[in-house]
């Protein structure tokens, strides 16, 4: 038994000596990078870091954050939420705010990086606890699942349609925004809901549930998935010949589904998705700086605007606190990116601005960043409709929310 | 210009008392795992289903009413969601035990397996008892009245560690009793355990039951270090990595669990934390589950019994006891115990 106290005794003095010991002020300022490289998304994650690395590019070319360096601390959380709580102790000593983060992560977060007082953005979380949860030191710079659920029930109702099905995997991510649309269709809209078919991801064929989800012959299908689930049943679709509508859920939204449905007739599948703003002058100022520290043009799609977005919000919000106390920090991010204030879309105007006394309202290349300041949410995400044309999503008409469905 | 968190994560406090409460609670899962498939043969699959029970128990019991939509929301103190979870856990232990425990071996197995996957179906599908495939963002901690931020982490890492330290010494007494000689001997040869009066049947019900309610102590930690209980929290991988922990410490060893869980957590996080250039990120991600599996590869190449044995543990040196050995120092045991003759006539038999 002695062998064992010992080493318990061990780990319980070092836990309490450690635990006071204090952070750095010195050296380069430490942005955390917290996402899935690999497990369920890590589709996002390569593209995801590229939008966060030309955002540490464009902040350190034009100074760096209070004359100092800013660095990124990648840490992989392999898309789970263990992953997320292990990835962010291993680097919450070393970094000044926190981003990357997506939902399942952002949950089990929520509480931690509260009590912490770690200013933490979400540019790729849709999960609806963040409806009404964040707001002081977590922020969501992306439309929420609850956005995405409404606009399909809208794109469904503007196309026409009355008699619609779902097929919807059982994972948070998919189902928040499938409960949302099946929610305002039924109760707001007045459609029928013909099947709901819910599924376990993880098998090799979705044969039933395709059967089930199309047996009553609807005139659009509504279809919650992830990659993996949703090549096959795309490919179950083409194989049958349906030719129901299909609405896809913002997780559908990656070149392996549009290879797979590339054969299927222009607009078959529709897509809402949060969209860029390819007009504004901090989209073509992104595009240059991923073209410079990516080694490639943007891709659309992955978020990676909102990426950049992040943390050129954290480094102007520190600029403006002229600190990087977590308090601090997080006390400026509604000023600088709300309304009244200098408009500005660059980080250097951004700086060059605050350096002058002015409030600035900062405006990036994923659009308008104005946030709620009770939830930390997008007052209005901008969402494009995108369908599949040659094998690839293309964005073709912003649409906006139907304040008659909101929630 | 970017970094991995490399090596100055080894100088973080808050990622030691992460990582140490983690391992203390894989380790006590890991030792009670080593309880019904180590010493009594009951190779479990499903561990994390218990463990999502006694989660999910203590969540929804102690959730205050009103902070999730959901149907029970009852607001109890944490002490009554630690005894609910245990005999949640128990009862289902129990009522899982009663059909599965038929099987034997990989048929065991596969039910395990299948049963905690039939649980966390349920937490997905009961939305209104679990809040759905969401789950609880909020999960009551104890004494967050009397400590602030850090103090309560490193409290509750000595939690957890005390509650390490009595599974442990409850699996040491296990090991040296009647008892764990019978579990032994039914893993070995059950007919010849039969053939002794050993009555097998109700020792594996008693096992598993037993370990049922022990997960149940344990779940509640889990949640305090998680704060979330969502079913994708519950998947194989947590079996998985409880499994691998104690082939790698030692199967059937009594502190081979403790050091196969701490071995394999530390070696990942070294992985995990390796230094690699931004291009080289992907292969990196890549080779990590390689490199456990290679360690594990090694481990058993060299020692096939693990980092500790069995035989060390039980101090059989000269040669490994044969089943019925072991069969027989039960019945002596039990013998001893109920005074229907003396040790030497039970040596004797």
């Amino acid at each position: 038994m002695r062998r064992i106290l010992l080493p318990l005794v061990a780990i319980v003095v070092l836990g309490g000596v450690v635990l006071s010991c204090g952070g750095d002020d010195e050296g380069p300022v430490k942005l955390g990078f917290l996402a899935g490289l690999s497990g369920d998304y890590s589709e996002w994650g390569p593209p995801s870091q590229d939008g966060a690395e030309a955002a540490i590019g464009v902040i350190n070319e034009s100074g760096g954050i209070l004359g100092r360096d800013a660095e990124l601390v990648v840490q992989d959380n392999l898309s789970t939420p263990e992953g997320a709580v292990t990835g962010y102790n291993r680097i919450r000593e070393e970094i000044d705010a926190l981003g990357g983060v997506e939902s399942d992560g952002a949950v089990a977060l929520l509480g931690t990086v509260a009590e912490d007082e770690m200013p933490t953005m979400c540019p790729a979380c849709g999960t609806t606890v963040l409806d009404t949860e964040g707001g002081n030191f977590i922020w969501r710079i992306t439309a929420s699942d609850t956005t995405y659920g409404i606009i399909s029930a809208q794109l469904a109702r503007d196309l026409g349609f009355t008699r619609v099905a779902m097929l919807v995997q059982q994972t948070e991510g998919t189902e928040s925004p499938a409960n949302v649309f099946k929610d305002v269709w039924e109760n707001k809209i007045g459609g029928e809901i013909i099947a709901d078919v819910r599924f376990a991801p993880g098998s090799d064929s979705y044969q039933a549930e395709v059967e089930q989800a199309f047996a009553g012959d609807p005139e659009a299908v509504y279809i919650g998935a992830g990659p993996q689930a949703g090549i096959p049943i795309l490919r179950e679709y083409i194989a049958r010949g349906y030719d129901a509508q299909i609405l896809v859920s913002p997780d559908l939204q990656v070149p392996d589904i549009a290879e797979a449905a590339a054969e299927l007739p222009t607009g078959r599948i529709l897509a809402a998705q949060v969209t860029d703003d390819f007009e504004s002058p901090a989209y073509s100022a992104f595009a240059a700086a991923h073209q410079e520290y990516a080694g490639k043009a943007p891709p659309t799609g992955f978020y990676e605007t909102n990426q950049f977005d992040q943390y050129i919000v954290l480094a102007l919000a520190m600029t403006a606190a002229e600190s990087t106390d977590g308090p601090a920090v997080a006390a400026q991010i509604y000023n600088i990116v709300n309304a009244p204030g200098t408009k500005v879309y660059t980080y250097a105007d951004g700086v060059a601005a605050l350096e002058r006394g002015e409030q600035i309202d900062y405006d990036g290349p994923s659009g308008s960043i104005e946030l709620h300041t009770t939830t930390g949410n997008l007052v209005s995400p901008k969402v494009a409709v995108q369908h599949i044309v040659g094998g690839s999503y293309t964005a073709r008409e912003v649409i906006e929310l139907d304040a008659s469905l909101g929630r | 210009m970017s970094t991995l968190a490399a090596i100055s994560a080894l100088g973080s406090p808050t990622f030691w008392v992460s990582l140490l409460t983690l391992i203390g609670i894989y380790a006590s899962v890991t030792m009670l795992l080593n309880v019904e498939s180590g010493w009594g043969g009951m190779w479990d699959l499903g561990i994390v289903g218990l463990l999502a029970i006694g989660s999910y128990t203590y969540t929804i019991v102690t959730n205050p009413p009103g902070e999730f939509e959901v149907s029970y929301a009852p607001g109890w103190p944490v002490w009554a969601g630690i005894l609910a979870a245990m005999l949640m856990t128990g009862i289902v232990a129990f009522l899982v035990g009663l059909p599965a425990l038929r099987a034997r071996r990989e048929y065991f197995l596969i039910i395990t397996f299948a049963f905690a996957e039939v649980f966390r179906q349920l937490a997905i599908n009961l939305g209104d008892l679990t809040h759905g495939t969401v789950g609880f963002n909020s999960v009551a901690r104890p004494f967050e009245s009397f400590f602030q931020r850090d103090a309560l982490r490193a409290v509750l890492l000595v939690v957890t560690w005390g509650a390490a330290l009595l599974v442990y010494a409850l699996t040491r007494r296990i090991s040296r009793s009647g008892y764990g000689r019978a579990l032994r001997a039914m893993r070995d040869n059950e007919p010849a355990a039969l053939s002794l009066g050993i009555r097998v049947s109700r020792l594996r019900l008693q096992t598993f039951v037993l370990v049922g309610v022990a997960i149940g102590g344990i779940a509640p930690l889990y949640m305090w270090w998680l704060r979330y209980a969502n079913p994708n929290v519950f998947k194989a991988q947590f079996t998985f990595t409880a499994w691998t922990a104690l082939v790698l410490g030692g199967i059937a060893s009594r502190f081979g669990p403790v050091l196969g869980v701490a071995v394999l957590l530390l070696f990942t996080e070294l992985v995990e934390l390796i230094d690699v250039p931004p291009e080289l990120r992907n292969v990196h991600v890549a080779v990590h589950p390689l490199a456990i599996g290679l360690l594990l590869v090694l481990v058993l190449r060299f020692r096939p019994e693990g980092l500790l044995s069995e035989r060390r543990t039980f101090g059989e040196r000269a040669r490994r006891q044969t089943s019925l050995d072991v069969a027989m120092a039960a019945v002596a045991s039990r013998l001893r115990r109920l005074g229907r003759g003396d040790a030497v006539q039970a040596e004797a038999l």
